[in-house]
């Protein structure tokens, strides 16, 4: 089923942050990602949502750290992608892609 | 940052994650708040937003997982029973509102059950106290400090007694505003009978009870908003009502005593020792503390010894004269108990009902799902779990129903504390508390579980193979399950009614009561001036100015003074002599009369009419004869069958400094209520003020316009003669009435709003039945009109149906009502518990409104298109 299937506007967000990321994207540095290279500021809930979904889709892995004092004794949850995730994110990158085929921002924008 | 330095606010928004997310979310996400708030410098706001949009996304995860995680077992039930109830709203908030106005009703009540009758007092071990008085024969009466030395000696079961009385002090010495002070005089041992520590110093010496002495102790509060919590204070010199007091002690923070004192100082004050063991000087009230173990019974026969011993010894003040207690607890709430009591009855019925409704309304539904119960059954599902199934959404929706309840009750709470005019004293306050809270849990519970069992039980009990062959609608015998039930509601209702009926109309009746005076157009107030400033003679003067200053403002038509005016509780009694009485066996029977001063113009302005003789006039002087006016009762008890037109009368000495002397009585005037309206009258001597005196009086205007707004001006006139003596207590007659009939207007108020409830809940009952049994028999009734019933019929039919359980229905109800009236005939007020008007007119609305319950269905099914009855079956 994961063939076909093509990732939501967050969902992709998110995704890329993890790439960006690498081995240090937990909630807290994937929020601030997002936030330092768009502007847009997201709430951990909505993040989490999305990032238990991922995982559920088995796009993304994810696994507990060891607790640090900084955190109240609460360990961080790393989340990375998974070979899965990748496709996925590539084949929507690409059907976007297509669809933008032809068409200038100008043209959008008088339209 | 530990733990410990975790602002609190947030930790309960981690347990709030902590309880809906899953436990990798919620400790990433709670990790990674704590990280940004801290390194970030967010805000707890900020935390919250974040913590309420993660629950809010998040729950829906939690939820599935739960789905997932049981797929049979209670977690199936749940969710199939949350499905259910969602998807038929109409149903669920007409089942959620009906139980919602029951445990709502429920726990309003209880919350002022909670606080009047079940909170115990603020003393230790306060099961213990008891407050005592004496009696001769009929009259309750207070003690003389000898006989509390007595008791302190003789009485081998309490730990003690202390004497106490309630007064009040002015309070400006500070320069601050001058401010009236309740105060109590007590006893020395005050503080220890009653096992209350105190903040600061030591009580004062026992010796100054018996003497001349100004020595107090400070409330907390007094101490913390006058004297700015000095932690010196103890020995220092304050100056109230004019006199230095040494301050012995601070009491411990929120301690009062009996309710609303500020302030305590020692008992003795009078110039005259000999005072404190003057046996008839009945001014003390008691309280003691009992020893451990010892019950009211044994400490009564133990007081019942002491009393005969003082009797023998003391003939002259003790003959006659018994002493009895009473848990201290009930002077505080004692009158009001049968109130809250049967309003706790009440709304128990009502919440019967309730739960009767409800059942109705899911043994209705159940029927349309007999099918599907069939088909559980023969698929294997055990009768156990079937009725869980039942059980488990009947209670979701009472828990829901019991979160609407909070709010209702929290609301009621606020409505009904308004009826309650009196000071409480500090403990007694009224509020939603976790003991309350408590109760609304288990009252849900309960609740869910009374009206889910019925329908659940009889749903499990389906036959397979009838249901099967009988199609998707119930059976014509739902009806005669649903019938006795709402038989019963009836009844309730009936119950709930009559006593509705008869509580409005004993508060109307009240109402009505002559009180003997006009309440209306009054405003009082009272002035309590400083001893050691005013003797007699400049109390006097300083009454005349206030009077005529009063009595010049416009919009007053006339102003009055009296040592204690009706209702509000400050008539003192005294013993009298008669003249013409030879035996001391006579004088003993005498009564205790009310005794007060007044202006010459008192039984005028208030409109106290004159029946015999004259009022007082400015001829009644210092000097010229001792005059007095007596009430129609008094004159009647005293002289039966004469007038009482110069017949003399000697006070008792107790109202020290006035010195008594042999009274003339000049005039005759009507019985004045002074308890309550529905009250006996009292047996009332009146003095003029001139020829007597004193330092405590109640002013009072009959005004032409609303009296609240002459207050302002009233206050400027008493500050015009001496700015330093406060008036306290402004408020009108009307104020001063309803503070003796606020029981009374609670439970006509309450009563009249669960009576409609009571009705509205019997009406939908009885026409739900009505409704279900004619959905039941479209077909029947369609083959009757197809052979020939003509409409008439079928509203006969019909209606008989609905007799068949409405005519037991109101006979149990009248039954129980006059049972139960027996039980609440001294709170009614000139009206019989068995009253035939009341009971006649409860049936006729009850079998009109539920004959209008049935006729509704009936109608439709009499004018029921056979072909069209017989097509859709």
């Amino acid at each position: 089923m994961s063939g076909r299937e093509y990732l939501g506007e967050f969902e992709q967000v998110v995704l890329l942050a993890l790439l960006h990321l690498g081995e240090k994207g937990y909630g807290l540095a994937i929020r601030r990602e997002i936030l330092q290279r768009t502007g847009r500021s997201v709430s951990l809930g909505a993040l989490y949502s999305t990032l238990n979904r991922l995982e559920s889709k088995s796009f993304v892995d994810s696994w507990l750290a060891d607790p640090t004092p900084q955190r109240g004794g609460k360990s961080k949850r790393y989340f990375q992608i998974r070979p899965a995730g990748l496709l996925a994110l590539e084949r929507t990158q690409r059907m976007l892609a297509l669809m933008r085929e032809g068409l200038s921002w100008n043209a959008v924008g008088e339209q | 940052m530990s733990r410990e330095d975790f602002p609190f606010l947030l930790r309960l928004a981690n347990g709030a994650l902590r309880l809906f997310l899953p436990s990798d979310d919620y400790e990433g996400i709670s990790g990674d708040l704590r990280e940004e708030y801290e390194t970030s410098s967010q805000s707890t706001l900020w935390y919250w937003a974040q913590t309420i949009r993660a629950i809010a996304l998040g729950t829906g995860g939690r939820l599935r997982a739960i789905r997932e995680g049981c797929t049979t077992g209670w977690g199936k039930d749940i969710q199939q029973s949350i499905r259910r109830i969602v998807r038929t709203p109409g149903f669920s908030v007409v089942v959620v509102l009906t139980l919602a106005l029951g445990i709502g009703a429920n726990t309003a009540i209880f919350s002022f059950v909670e606080a009047l009758l079940l909170r115990s007092l603020p003393f230790a071990e306060p099961d213990r106290l008891v407050q005592v008085h004496t009696f001769n024969g009929s009259e309750s009466s207070r003690l003389s400090l000898r006989e509390v030395a007595d008791l302190n000696e003789q009485a081998k079961l309490f730990d003690g007694f202390a004497a106490y009385r309630d007064s009040a002090y002015n309070y400006g010495g500070d320069g601050g505003p001058a401010e009236h002070l309740l105060i109590a005089r007590t006893t020395e041992n005050l503080f220890q009978v009653l096992g209350v520590p105190l903040a600061l110093g030591e009580t004062w010496p026992k010796v100054n009870d018996r003497s001349r002495s100004f020595t107090v102790v400070l409330s907390y509060e007094l101490w913390k908003r006058r004297f700015h919590s000095d932690p010196a204070i103890v020995g220092k010199q304050v100056l109230m009502d004019g006199f230095p007091n040494t301050v012995a002690g601070v009491a411990s923070p929120g301690f009062s005593f009996p309710a609303h004192a500020m302030l305590f100082r020692c008992w003795g004050i009078d110039r005259d020792p000999n005072a404190y063991e003057a046996r008839e000087r009945r001014l003390a009230l008691v309280v003691g503390r009992l020893k451990p173990g010892v019950s009211i019974r044994q400490a009564r026969s133990e007081l019942s010894s002491i009393a005969q011993r003082l009797a023998r010894d003391f003939p002259a003040t003790n003959r006659q004269i018994q002493f009895d207690i009473a848990p201290l607890q009930d002077t505080y709430a004692g009158a009001v108990r049968p109130y809250l009591v049967l309003l706790l009855g009440a709304v128990g019925f009502v919440l019967l009902m309730a739960c009767v409704n409800v059942a109705n309304l899911f043994l209705t539904r159940s029927a349309s799902r007999q099918r599907e119960m069939s088909i559980r059954a023969a698929l294997g599902a055990s009768r156990v779990r079937l009725i869980r199934q039942f059980m488990v959404e009947s209670l979701i929706y009472s828990l829901v129903a019991g979160f609407m309840g909070f709010l209702i009750a929290y609301l009621a709470v606020g409505v009904i504390s308004r009826i309650i005019t009196v000071d409480l004293p500090p403990w007694m306050e009224v509020r939603i508390d976790n003991g309350v809270l408590l109760f609304l849990f288990g009252v849900s519970l309960l609740t869910g579980l009374l009206a889910g069992a019925i329908p659940a039980w009889r749903a499990s009990r389906r036959d397979l193979s009838r249901t099967l062959s009988e199609g998707s609608r119930g059976s014509s015998k739902d009806s005669r399950v649903l019938q006795p039930l709402v038989a019963v509601e009836i009844a309730f209702a009936v119950v709930l009614l009559a006593g509705a009926g008869l509580m409005v109309q004993s508060f109307l009746r009240l109402l009505k009561v002559d009180l003997g005076f006009r309440p209306d157009h009054l405003l009082t107030f009272d002035m309590g001036l400083s001893w050691r400033k005013y003797n007699l003679d400049r109390a006097r003067q300083f009454e005349q100015q206030v009077l005529s200053g009063l009595s010049g403002l416009p919009g007053v038509r006339a102003a009055i003074g009296s040592t204690s005016l009706p209702l509000t509780g400050r008539e003192s009694t005294v013993p009298i002599t008669v003249d013409g009485q030879t035996s001391e066996r006579d004088q003993s029977r005498n009564p205790l009369v009310n005794f007060q001063q007044v202006s010459a113009n008192y039984h005028q302005a208030m409109g106290v009419p004159l029946l015999e003789g004259r009022h007082f006039s400015d001829f009644d002087r210092e000097g010229s004869q001792s005059v007095a006016i007596v009430s129609a009762h008094l004159a009647k008890r005293l002289w039966p069958g004469q007038s009482a037109l110069g017949k003399r009368i000697l006070p008792a000495d107790v109202l020290a400094p006035w010195v008594p002397k042999w009274l003339t009585v000049v005039g005759v005037v009507g019985d004045v209520k002074h308890e309550s309206p529905a009250s006996e009258p009292g047996l009332d001597l009146y003095i003029p003020f001139i020829q007597a005196g004193t330092q405590h009086t109640s002013f009072a205007i009959r005004t032409t316009v609303d009296p609240q707004t002459l207050a302002s001006a009233a206050l400027q006139v008493v500050a015009s003669v001496d700015r330093e003596e406060p008036a306290s207590e402004m408020v009108t007659m009307h104020q001063v009435v309803e503070n003796t009939i606020w029981q009374r207007r609670l439970t006509g108020v309450v009563f009249a709003v669960l009576g409609g409830l009571a009705l509205l809940l019997a009406t939908i009952g009885t026409y739900g039945v009505i409704a279900y049994s004619v959905s039941q028999r479209v077909k029947e009734i369609g083959i009757r009109s197809a052979l020939g019933a003509r409409p008439p019929d079928i509203l006969r039919m019909v209606a008989v149906d609905g007799a068949r359980f409405i005519f037991p229905g109101v006979l149990a109800g009248l039954g129980i009502a006059l049972l139960l009236g027996r039980l609440v005939s001294n709170l009614l007020f000139e009206i019989g518990a068995s009253d035939a008007v009341t009971l006649g007119g409860v049936v006729g609305v009850l079998a009109t409104v539920s004959a209008f319950a049935c006729l509704v269905p009936a109608w439709r099914a009499a004018n029921l298109d056979p072909l069209r009855a017989l097509r859709d079956e």
